[in-house]
C-alpha cells in the first residue's frame, strides 16, 4: 500500500482560506506532490484496481448527468446499467455513463484519436460532426505536446469551451492528457467527478464559429492566471479524492480476500475476482457455475463477514459491491 | 462464404477513392456525384463511415455535403442530417402537394395528437416505465399506446426498473429522430431550457 498522503498536503488544498493565501506556484507544488502521491498508487495496481477506476468513471458520470440537466445520481446510473438487458438501450443517461467507463478501460493512446472522440460526442449526446471531431483531434494533439500539466489542463478546457462544447467533453480530454503525460496505460476519470472549470454551464449545440484555432493564444498560464489557479485546486482535490477511495477499497478487498478461502460455493472464485474487477454485481447477474440461489447464499455469506455491501438498500433487485 | 469475402476485399482495393489523377476541383465534384448517389439509392439515412468509404482520405463531408446541399437549393428535396447519417428530404413546404397526390407518405408515422403527446413525454424523460408515464398525464397509459409506438418502431426498451414485476423503461430510437427531422436529442424544442431548469428527470413529478 503506498503512503498515505501527508498531513500537510491535506491541509494546503483542503482548506479555502488557507488557498487562497498561496500563490499560484505554491498551488502547483501542492498538486504536483498530490499527483505524484496518485501516480503510485495507479503503479502499485492494487488487487482492487479495477473497482476503483469504475467507481471513479461512476463519479464522472453522475457528474456529467447532472451537467446535463439530469437527475440520476451514481445509484440511478449503477441500476440503469446492470438492468439493461443486453440489446436493449441504457439509455441516455447511461451513455454518458459508457463514455467514463470506456476511458477508464480503453488503452490511454487511443483516447484522443477520432474514433474515440467521435464516440465520446456521440454517448455524450452531441451530432456527429467531422468538423467537430477532428477540430479536437487537432486540438489534442497539439496539447499533447506541451511539455506543462497546468498548459495542458487550462488548454483541455479552452478547447472544449472554444469548440462550443460542455466540461465533461474539456475533462475526457484533460484526463486522456494527463494518462499521457504519466505515461500510464489506462486513463483515470478524475476532471469529470468534480466541478471541473469551463466556459459553459452545459452542453450547446454548435453555433457556428470557428473552431481548433491553435490554442497557443490560451495555452499560457499568464493569460488566465486565475483559470490555471481553479484547474490545479480542482485537479489536486479530484486526486486527492481519488487515493482516498482506491485506500477505502483495498482495505476493503483485503478484507474480502481474507474470507474468500472459507467460501466453499462452486463459483466463488469467479464472484471474489468480479467484485475487485468491476463496481457491482446485480444478484440476478448470470455468473458461470453458479446458480440465482447459489448466487444468493454467496452474497448473504459475505454480508456475514463484512466482505461486500449491498449498495442499494431495496429489499429486491440487490447489488452487491466492495 | 470465404470466397465472397476475399472478393469484397478485393473490390475495397480496386475501388479508386482518392482518384488521384483528377485535378482537385473535378475530384471534389466526382466525390459530391457519389455521395449524393449512394445517400439517394440507400433506404436509410447514410452515416460518415460508410461515405468515407467512397472518397479520398483527406475529404472533409461535412465541406462536401455543405456544398451539394449549395446545389440542391433551387429543388423541392434537401439532404438532412438524420439519425446520425443524411437522407434525401422533401422540403416541409411540398408536405401538402404530397399528401394530396398519395395521402400520406410511406413511412412517416401516423399517430393520433395524444400518442404523439406519449411519445414526447418519453423523449424528454427516457428511460421512463408505463407507470411513470401514467402518473406524469395523471391518467392511464394503455400497454396498447406503448405497443402501437413500438409496432412503429419509435420507442425501444431500457433499462428495467427495479419496482416490482421489473417492467421495461422505454427510450427513443433512431427512427423516432428521423421520423422527426432530429439529429439528437437535443434538437427537441426547449431542451436547452428543461436542462437548465434541472427538469429532464421524472422525479420531479
Amino acid at each position: 500500500m503506498p503512503a498515505a498522503v501527508a498531513s500537510w498536503l491535506r491541509q494546503a488544498i483542503g482548506d479555502d482560506q488557507v488557498l487562497a493565501a498561496q500563490g499560484i506556484a505554491d498551488i502547483g507544488i501542492v498538486a504536483g506532490a498530490i499527483i505524484g502521491a496518485l501516480d503510485g498508487v495507479v503503479r502499485a495496481q492494487e488487487r482492487s484496481a479495477g473497482v476503483w477506476r469504475q467507481r471513479l468513471a461512476l463519479g464522472a458520470a453522475a457528474a456529467t448527468v447532472r451537467q446535463a440537466g439530469r437527475t440520476e445520481d451514481e445509484a440511478g446510473l449503477r441500476d440503469a446499467l446492470l438492468l439493461t438487458r443486453p440489446g436493449d438501450d441504457v439509455g441516455p443517461a447511461g451513455r454518458m455513463a459508457l463514455v467514463w467507463q470506456r476511458l477508464a478501460t480503453r488503452p490511454a493512446d487511443e483516447l484522443l484519436g477520432e474514433a474515440s472522440l467521435a464516440a465520446m460526442l456521440e454517448g455524450f449526446g452531441y451530432a456527429s460532426d467531422d468538423d467537430l471531431v477532428s477540430a479536437l483531434a487537432d486540438g489534442g494533439r497539439r496539447l499533447a505536446q506541451l511539455p506543462g500539466l497546468t498548459a495542458r489542463l487550462s488548454g483541455a478546457v479552452a478547447l472544449a469551451g472554444r469548440c462550443d462544447c460542455g466540461p465533461a467533453v474539456g475533462a475526457f480530454i484533460a484526463d486522456a492528457l494527463l494518462a499521457r503525460q504519466l505515461g500510464w496505460e489506462h486513463a483515470l476519470p478524475l476532471s469529470g467527478g468534480q466541478s471541473f472549470p469551463g466556459y459553459h454551464s452545459g452542453p450547446r449545440r454548435r453555433s457556428g464559429q470557428s473552431r481548433g484555432e491553435p490554442v497557443t493564444a490560451v495555452a499560457g498560464a499568464d493569460a488566465d492566471e486565475e483559470m490555471a489557479r481553479k484547474l490545479l485546486v480542482a485537479q489536486a482535490r479530484a486526486a486527492l479524492r481519488a487515493i482516498d477511495l482506491a485506500a477505502m477499497l483495498e482495505r476493503r478487498a483485503q478484507k474480502l480476500l481474507a474470507v474468500a478461502p472459507k467460501l466453499r460455493a462452486k463459483a466463488s472464485g469467479v464472484v471474489v475476482a468480479k467484485l475487485l474487477g468491476e463496481d457491482a454485481i446485480i444478484a440476478s447477474q448470470n455468473i458461470a457455475g453458479i446458480s440465482d440461489r447459489g448466487l444468493r447464499r454467496l452474497f448473504d455469506r459475505l454480508i456475514e463477514f463484512g466482505a461486500v455491501r449491498e449498495l442499494t438498500g431495496r429489499p429486491t433487485f440487490r447489488i452487491y459491491g466492495l | 462464404m470465404r470466397a465472397g469475402r476475399t472478393k469484397a476485399r478485393q473490390d475495397e482495393v480496386l475501388f479508386d477513392r482518392e482518384l488521384d489523377h483528377l485535378p482537385p476541383e473535378a475530384r471534389w465534384r466526382e466525390w459530391m456525384r457519389r455521395v449524393e448517389a449512394v445517400i439517394f439509392a440507400a433506404q436509410e439515412p447514410v452515416g460518415r463511415e460508410m461515405l468515407a468509404k467512397i472518397v479520398g482520405g483527406a475529404c472533409n463531408l461535412d465541406l462536401l455535403i455543405d456544398d451539394i446541399r449549395e446545389e440542391l437549393r433551387g429543388r423541392p428535396y434537401d439532404l438532412v442530417a438524420v439519425a446520425g447519417g443524411w437522407k434525401h428530404l422533401t422540403r416541409p413546404a411540398y408536405a401538402d402537394a404530397i399528401r394530396a397526390a398519395i395521402g400520406g407518405t410511406t413511412k412517416s408515422v401516423d399517430l393520433p395528437q395524444s400518442e404523439v403527446l406519449v411519445l414526447m413525454a418519453i423523449a424528454y424523460f427516457q428511460p421512463v416505465t408505463r407507470a411513470e408515464l401514467s402518473t406524469f398525464f395523471g391518467k392511464e397509459v394503455s400497454r396498447d399506446v406503448i405497443g402501437r409506438l413500438r409496432g412503429s418502431a419509435m420507442i425501444g426498451s431500457g433499462p428495467r426498473s427495479p419496482t416490482p414485476g421489473a417492467p421495461y423503461s422505454y427510450v427513443t430510437t433512431r427512427d423516432f429522430l428521423l421520423a422527426f427531422g432530429l439529429d439528437t436529442l437535443r434538437d427537441l424544442p426547449n431542451f436547452d431550457a428543461l436542462e437548465e431548469e434541472g427538469l429532464l428527470s421524472k422525479k420531479q413529478w
